[in-house]
């Protein structure tokens, strides 16, 4: 049976937590760990360096608590989803009556590619509901924009504050209209430059040649390859199932490289498509998928020129590095 | 290698093995399931090995045809490849008829 404010929810009790002071999250995090051990329910916390060693410092030692290290863990949307439903199914699996988990995505991932996290935060609503867990996502005020805070709130049934309270938040939209909305993203400065390639109408293996010639020596080969699978999976995708003229823009930043797949079409209509794996790849539904887990930011979003997955291998966080914005 | 054509497979010099070099993706599907068909049939329970030194690009769908080539058979598909990100696909497809070993 479960226990605490989800005792007698169904799948997924899925709540923010927005603290503004170490004493705030301890006062939220501490009783929700404790409970979850005294329950003997497995108990985790995945809140990077900082504040997992405040929380670890404030537990009674030798409390049963698995830390996970948050920077792999949130490494990508897509594969934090894929690790995640790995762990539950396992934890399930071995009887567990619920699951407790606090988590916090790193602080870098709050500024220009918070778009995918936001998109993650709406999809686990859906992709952890098999599963009976009590999830808590920790956001810092004091760190976090307004924009962020605002999605925090649309993407997360309820909040949890200290005293034990949990509120619903009256901004919550479900995954299906907030997924729907497509939202652009910010666009990376180095589209304001003449791309390095711009082609009409290519087929994948063009596409791929252009990344191949700007990627080489210019980033890791490991990050060239995994560009040149995704925008191969993008143009695919684009010509399965988008309306032409097909376009690919590439451009090179001095930490990365940024191509964006355009079609006149209005994109996928699965509104989780690429953050959570569609059949076994037989009949498609696995590349936007697969090329979510290949980039280090991924965008999904309609203008008037129709439906663009803009794509980044290399340093996306160019919020972060102003001095790195410019073409090569 | 034909015009147009962007891959090339035939038998190896190994048993139960074949050779694939080029680039496949969903130009050639088709194709390489065909020429899949025609490397007759392989051991009952062994491995495959696909000699993919001269791979340079393989995409999900077609390591799916020949993960499906191996289940069929059942077999275990063994690419050796230079081509690493092919690794990190079937690592996701999650197939254990499927199996690709990067090669310096």
């Amino acid at each position: 049976m479960r226990t605490g404010a989800a005792a007698g929810h169904h799948g997924y009790y899925h709540e923010a937590v927005c603290f503004g002071s170490d004493e705030d999250l301890l006062a939220v995090a501490l009783p929700f760990l404790t409970g979850g051990v005294d329950a003997g329910e497995p108990t985790v916390v995945a809140l990077g360096s900082r504040h997992t060693e405040l929380v670890r410092a404030a537990l009674p030692p030798g409390l049963p608590v698995t830390y996970l290290t948050g920077a792999s863990v949130y490494a990508r949307p897509a594969g934090a989803i894929r690790a995640y439903r790995e762990l539950l199914a396992g934890y399930h699996a071995g009887g567990a009556a619920q699951i407790r988990i606090i988590g916090a995505v790193p602080p870098e991932v709050l500024g220009v590619t918070w778009d995918w996290w936001a998109r993650y935060e709406s999809a686990v609503n859906h992709a952890y509901d098999e599963f009976p867990l009590w999830g808590m996502c920790a956001y810092d005020t004091r760190t976090t924009s307004a924009a962020v805070l605002a999605d925090v709130r649309r993407t997360h049934p309820r909040t949890a504050l200290p005293g034990g309270r949990h509120v619903p938040n009256r901004d919550y939209t479900d995954p299906i209209p907030y997924l729907g909305e497509r939202r652009q993203p910010v666009p990376d400065p180095v589209q304001r430059t003449t791309p390095r390639a711009d082609l009409l109408a290519p087929t994948a293996a063009e596409a791929r040649r252009a990344v191949r010639d700007a990627g080489r020596g210019h980033l890791p080969y490991q990050e060239v390859e995994d560009l040149i699978v995704a925008v191969s999976e993008a143009v695919a995708n684009a010509h399965r199932h988008g309306r032409g003229p097909i376009r690919v823009r590439l451009w090179c930043g001095a930490d990365r490289i940024v191509v964006a797949v355009t079609d006149s079409g209005t994109g996928p209509k699965d509104p989780f498509a690429g953050l959570l794996p569609a059949g076994d790849g037989s009949h498609g539904g696995l590349g936007l998928w697969i090329a979510h887990q290949s980039c280090n930011h991924v965008a999904l979003y309609r203008d008037p020129a129709g439906f663009t997955i803009r794509l980044t291998a290399g340093n996306p966080h160019h919020d972060l590095r102003p001095e790195s914005a410019g073409p090569q | 290698m034909r015009p147009g054509v962007t891959f090339q497979l035939h038998p190896g010099p190994a048993p139960a093995g074949i050779v694939l070099d080029g680039e496949l993706d969903m130009a050639t599907e088709d194709l390489f399931a065909a020429a899949l068909r025609r490397t007759g049939p392989p051991p009952a329970g062994g491995e495959v090995l696909v000699d993919a030194g001269g791979l340079r690009f393989i995409d999900h769908r077609s390591l799916t045809i020949l993960r499906r080539f191996a289940e069929e058979r059942g077999v275990t598909a063994v690419v050796r490849t230079r081509f690493g990100a092919a690794a990190r696909i079937a690592a996701l497809l999650d197939a254990p008829s499927l199996r690709v070993e990067v090669t310096p």
